[in-house]
């Protein structure tokens, strides 16, 4: 058996008409014909479904756990984005300036915190926690109110203003995401409630010098109540 | 589905919306799985070759150029996967005819069903076959998933085909079984 037409035909070199016409004299390229005919019909079955029960769930599981990875990655971005600050300090001696009397006021607002209440138990009364949250909810609400209108602001800003305040907020957010973090597992913590306090002070601050001072409500002042816990005045 | 829902379903995997993941493995899962079997012989590592599939994808999602051929893309990633799973277990195992599964194997050793005889053949000629001829990609998107040029599709396929063929008529005559 040694008749060459049937490659032909598959390569393709000769029309499936010409081939029939051939097949029809040749007993080799009728049965060759023939077992590809048979062998594309088994083919069929290799396309049928593979059951893979739980399959899917396992995806998931390892989907939802590199989404936290990358949610952590991205969150150690915004902090590193914090922290080069400093190199751009370092280039430009005017921001150097601006930039550590920022730094200075943050570190000055947690020292004065921590330091206004020497006696606190560490852990917040039902009450005090009920007050703090409601102080928490609205600076977030002026905060959210005021952030949009912020982000265009910093955008028509000069280069050099907008990176020194998006750095600025950038580490202002990594404080609170960090304590939001902390809180989740150990809600009534006076110090973690503290820095949340101060944190989302600076940024309302912040975002007020962005927008222009006299623009929004002062912040209530702070007090403590006599059991040295949080208290705020509204 | 459609190709423009195929773009939203990949948006939202963009976003890392995890029910968009879910809609692409309802529509390739089963294709991936059943390549994975033919190219690794073995479920548990074509379960596991899926799996890191979905996982590379995601992390590179981004990377995927719009208005590109998604299935293409898709199985690129599958077939990658594969081969560096053949590699660790030429690593392991040792013994690389076996790894590979190198079709050193004349028609006689091709096995019993028509899956064994196409997981035996060697590794560029089963990949190329089973794209082509069970997947039904065209010779061009073979060609692009598997790195390799058109003629380089054509000739293994042609040599596939040959093989199975042969592998036919020896058990229509009562053979290999």
């Amino acid at each position: 058996m040694t008749c060459g037409k049937f490659d032909a035909r598959e390569r393709p070199r000769m029309s499936p008409d010409e081939f029939a016409e051939h097949a029809r004299a040749c007993a080799e390229c009728a049965a060759k014909a023939a077992l590809d005919a048979r062998l594309d019909a088994e083919l069929v079955a290799l396309r049928d479904a593979i059951p893979a029960p739980g399959l899917w769930d396992k995806i998931e599981l390892t989907l939802g756990r590199e989404k936290a990875r990358a949610s952590a990655r991205d969150r150690d971005r915004r902090l590193r984005g914090g922290l080069s600050l400093a190199a751009v300090f370092g280039r430009r001696p005017l921001l150097a300036a601006a930039g550590a009397a920022v730094l200075l006021a943050i570190a000055l607002g947690a020292i004065v915190l921590l330091t206004r209440s020497p006696a606190s138990p560490g852990i917040l009364s039902r009450r005090a926690l009920a007050k703090v949250e409601i102080k928490e909810k609205e600076y977030a609400e002026a905060i959210a109110a005021m952030e949009n209108q912020a982000g265009s602001r910093i955008e028509a800003m000069d280069l050099q203003m907008a990176s020194l305040y998006r750095d600025k907020l950038a580490a202002i957010n990594a404080q609170i995401e960090r304590c939001r973090e902390a809180l989740a597992s150990n809600p009534g913590n006076t110090h973690i409630r503290r820095y949340l306090l101060a944190a989302l002070h600076d940024k309302r601050e912040t975002l007020a010098g962005v927008l222009g001072a006299g623009l929004w409500p002062e912040p209530a002042e702070r007090r403590e109540d006599p059991d040295g816990r949080i208290e705020e005045e509204t | 589905m459609e190709q423009s829902d195929e773009e939203q379903t990949i948006e939202r995997c963009r976003g890392g919306d995890l029910s968009g993941y879910r809609q692409l493995y309802d529509r390739y899962g089963h294709p991936l799985l059943r390549t994975a079997q033919r190219m690794l012989g073995r479920r548990q590592e074509a379960e596991d070759a899926v799996q890191e599939t979905f996982l590379k994808l995601f992390r590179g999602i981004h990377g995927f150029r719009r208005g590109g051929r998604f299935s293409t893309y898709l199985f690129q990633i599958l077939n990658n996967t594969c081969v560096d799973m053949i590699r660790l277990r030429k690593h392991v195992d040792g013994d690389a005819a076996q790894a590979e599964m190198i079709g050193a194997a004349s028609h006689h050793e091709l096995g019993h069903s028509l899956a064994e005889a196409v997981d035996s053949l060697p590794v560029q000629m089963r990949a190329c076959f089973v794209l082509f001829a069970v997947e039904q990609f065209s010779q061009e998107e073979t060609a692009e998933i598997l790195g390799v040029n058109v003629g380089t599709v054509k000739a293994s396929v042609h040599r596939a085909r040959k093989r199975l063929r042969t592998w036919l008529a020896a058990g229509s005559k009562g053979g290999p079984a």
